[in-house]
């Protein structure tokens, strides 16, 4: 993981003096709230329905065991004793002060972590595969990538006051878990097929939200010098173009289809011949030298074996078994497995951690991890770097902590956003329709069957649990005063990223249950041998689908 | 409403045409809008007195730029609109200035200019600001608000060095001060 | 802001505390409590107007942020409910239980 030099260390120690001096002039009335707003925004800091949240972020979704013992703390002394992981690899607590925000950021700076951007008109925290660095199928590190960017846009000059929000994800693999088709950026790493060096596809212009939309590639091979400053090429063009008169058509993927994919293009190309090969340039030394301070401790030589060849003893532990299945991915050191820890025990409150269970999966990845924990979209965190001789201890210890549900990627773990429980923009409630849902498909063996399958819970138009990109979308709205439901269909953020259809008008949570649970029989009923849930949705359409609808009416 | 330049609080030296007024002297140093500059650039160019403009923030950088032959230091003083805060547009214009364009007169902050803004402005090339704050706090606001964040990661139009060059010409394990 | 209400509708004043963010109705005594049942409930556009500029000064003096009119109901028994589901979770915390945090066995030695 990252470590902080001299200068990193003084910038976020600068930013949060900044900070409590910000909050002790909107105390004292020095500002009003609509000049404070955008300040504390850039800190992470919204008001919500019941108190402050606080985001906190978690770079790339990486962080060390002493980093997850410290959001523990704050959890406990801040907070009400948990924190919720969020679809962007961050962490948010529900019940801050105001307060004691500089309290809380001073603590995290003294473990090399920060709000910085996590909210506001900016260029926000950058996403990656959470098994960056230990995939099979992984090209380069794109976190090496993803904490250059970090650094680039981390109280950027130009671009602190965009027409929106800016979401930038970085996958270093063929097979993308970082949805980047869905981002207002999204690079995927790949070698040129004629020199063999690695650089990025740029694709931009995709979004979820009130417009979703599938970003579109401006550029199919960009060599990693130039990285820096083409994607400032691309923010001055947006920054100066991009609607400011309606919030709902501010983002850029609206001036991209408005432009059309190839002005848009010529435009960021003219810009970009002005700052190419100028100061952004990025060095590979630089590169080097940032890749160094990832420098894990080495993993232990001589082991063989992959999780995928792994020989489970069904019989003797077939609760083990089924856990290893479910969230043990192979990594590309033999011997070695990326454990896959699961936040969605039936009727759990989707990407929820106690302090007990942050201090718990610390102390874990101490022991089994080399001191590294992820935290993914999907609201689950992992351990990258477990030994598979240490799974059954591992899994026993988690299992203690309720944190061993060998569901992950399976239809109960399900993504929610937080909802109208807590979320101000909310139209409806999302976490009770996921606990229902969990309970509903609390059967492991039985999940294990139905095979992957996303379901996605959004409590508005804003799409903060990606509904539109869930294999089952779900999107509550509020109708006159009543809570319901809309359901989609066929949505997907992998390489053929697609938005989900939507099937039947809105209903209320219970039967938005009945129907979810008719739409998987109709799955196992008419699934061919070694479909998933999407591949049959795909093949079939929501034809056979609609029909389970109005049977079950 | 006060004036910085660099931080100093000064007097307004420069008149602030309307399209219709007439220049006090042929030697006042004066700012016209961008309209009237695209309307009479070869009599207000002709004129021996100083030549500012007042640029929209939705105008493009480059049409101004074509209107001076590709000169920008035709003109003393060039003064930025931010017409809300949060409407960031004219950072833009500053650093496509000073950095694609080398415009080295000043460029001026109007509009809704917060002292919390100070430190972007500044970091674009942005040296003087009407600010809504009284007399005697602009001067103090000014300089804490650019000595609040001393490290920077970015390459800008202040001369400041960014991190990663630091890094590169520090040698392995030097401290910096914080 | 919240919509528009029926001219006679009782409703009443709340906003958040600025250092706490916690949620506070507007009392009849002009003070602000957390208890919706303590709030100050008018029925009229007039007596809301009269309302929002008592609180105004507060406002100014950073005690109360996001000032805004919720519609109410009253009950046979004088509790105050909210009209809406969202007001409704603002009064009384989230409609789910909390994670409560306990402590787990500690860690068995390495094996």
């Amino acid at each position: 993981m990252y470590q902080y030099d001299a200068h990193d260390q003084a910038l976020v120690d600068q930013r949060v003096d900044q900070f409590r001096d910000q909050v002790a002039r909107r105390l004292s009335g020095d500002l009003t709230e609509d000049q404070f707003k955008p300040l504390r925004l850039m800190n992470g800091l919204y008001l919500q329905l019941h108190a402050y949240m606080l985001r906190v972020a978690v770079p790339y979704g990486t962080l060390s065991g002493d980093q997850m013992r410290v959001l523990a703390h704050i959890a406990r002394r801040y907070d009400r004793g948990y924190g919720h992981f969020t679809t962007r690899q961050n962490i948010q607590y529900n019940w801050i002060k105001l307060e004691e925000a500089p309290d809380i950021l001073a603590d995290m700076a003294r473990v090399q972590m920060h709000a910085i951007q996590t909210s506001g008109n900016c260029i926000r925290n950058v996403t990656a595969d959470p098994w960056a660095g230990v995939a099979p199928d992984e090209i380069e590190d794109p976190r090496v990538t993803a904490e250059i960017l970090r650094q680039w846009s981390t109280l950027h000059p130009e671009f602190s006051f965009l027409p929106r929000k800016f979401k930038i994800a970085i996958t270093g693999a063929p097979n993308d878990r970082a949805a980047v088709k869905v981002h207002d950026i999204g690079l995927r790493m790949h070698r040129d097929p004629d020199s063999g060096e690695a650089g990025y596809e740029v694709i931009v212009g995709g979004g979820l939200g009130r417009t979703p939309v599938i970003g579109k590639t401006i550029r199919r091979f960009l060599p990693k010098d130039h990285l820096l400053s083409y994607l400032e090429a691309i923010m001055r063009v947006y920054n100066a173009h991009g609607r400011r008169d309606n919030i709902y058509k501010a983002r850029i993927k609206i001036l991209v289809d408005a432009l059309g994919i190839d002005a848009f293009r010529d435009q960021v190309e003219a810009e970009w011949q002005a700052l190419k090969d100028g100061p952004l340039t990025v060095p590979a030394e630089t590169y080097a030298a940032i890749r160094a301070r990832f420098a894990l401790p080495p993993y232990d030589e001589g082991l063989t074996g992959s999780v995928s060849t792994l020989r489970l003893d069904e019989a003797a532990d077939p609760a083990l078994a089924r856990w290893i299945r479910a969230n043990v991915a192979p990594h590309r050191v033999p011997g070695y497995g990326i454990v896959n820890v699961s936040l969605k025990a039936p009727g759990q409150i989707p990407g929820d951690a106690t302090a007990s269970q942050m201090e718990r999966i610390a102390d874990l990845a101490d022991r089994y991890s080399l001191g590294e924990v992820r935290v993914t979209k999907d609201q689950n965190l992992v351990l990258p770097h477990v030994r598979l001789d240490d799974l059954p201890a591992l899994w026993r210890a988690l299992d203690a902590a309720d944190l061993a549900s060998p569901n992950v990627g399976l239809v109960s773990d399900i993504i929610a956003c937080p909802g109208l429980d807590y979320c101000s923009l909310a139209n409806a409630r999302s976490i009770p329709l996921a606990q229902a849902l969990s309970e509903r498909f609390a059967d492991m063996a039985r999940a294990q069957d139905i095979g992957e399958l996303h379901i996605n819970i959004s409590g508005c138009i804003n799409a903060c649990a990606h509904h539109h990109v869930g294999h089952i979308g779900i999107l509550g709205v509020d109708q006159k005063g009543k809570e319901l439901y809309q359901i989609t269909l066929g949505g997907r953020s992998d390489d053929n990223a697609t938005l989900g259809k939507v099937v039947g008008p809105a209903v209320p949570a219970d039967r938005a249950v009945e129907l979810i649970a008719g739409f998987v029989d109709t799955y196992l009923a008419i699934r061919h041998p070694g479909e998933r849930f999407i591949d049959t949705v795909a093949r079939t359409g929501t034809a056979p689908f609609k029909e389970t609808l109005h049977a079950a009416a | 409403m006060p004036l910085l330049e660099t931080g100093r609080r000064v007097r307004d030296r420069w008149t602030h045409l309307s399209d219709t007024d007439a220049p006090p002297d042929e030697a006042a140093p004066v700012t016209v809008s961008l309209a009237r500059l695209t309307a009479e650039r070869d009599a207000l160019l002709a004129r021996p007195g100083d030549l500012g403009v007042r640029l929209p923030n939705a105008a493009a950088v480059a049409d101004l730029v074509g209107l001076l032959d590709g000169d920008t230091n035709r003109l003393g003083l060039i003064v930025l609109t931010f017409p809300a805060f949060k409407d960031g547009r004219a950072y833009t214009q500053a650093r496509q200035l000073r950095e694609t364009h080398g415009y080295r007169g000043s460029l001026r902050a109007t509009g809704d200019v917060l002292r919390d803004q100070f430190f972007f402005m500044a970091r674009c090339g942005i040296d003087a600001v009407e600010v809504d704050l009284p007399e005697s706090a602009a001067e103090a606001a000014w300089r804490s608000a650019l000595d609040e964040v001393r490290s920077v990661y970015q390459p800008a139009a202040d001369g400041r060095t960014p991190i990663d060059v630091l890094r590169r010409h520090t040698a392995p394990g030097r401290e910096v001060a914080a | 802001m919240a919509r528009k209400l029926r001219p006679d509708a009782p409703r009443v004043v709340t906003a958040n505390r600025l250092r706490d963010g916690v949620v506070v109705y507007r009392t009849a005594a002009g003070a602000w409590s957390p208890a919706l049942d303590d709030a100050h409930v008018v029925a009229s556009t007039e007596a809301e107007e009269g309302l929002l500029r008592a609180c105004t000064a507060d406002v100014a003096d950073c005690l109360v942020v996001g000032l805004d009119v919720i519609e109410v109901q009253i009950d046979a028994h004088g509790a105050i409910a909210p009209i809406s589901q969202r007001e409704a979770i603002r009064a009384v915390g989230p409609s789910i239980a909390l994670p409560q945090d306990r402590a787990f066995a500690p860690l068995a030695a390495p094996a």
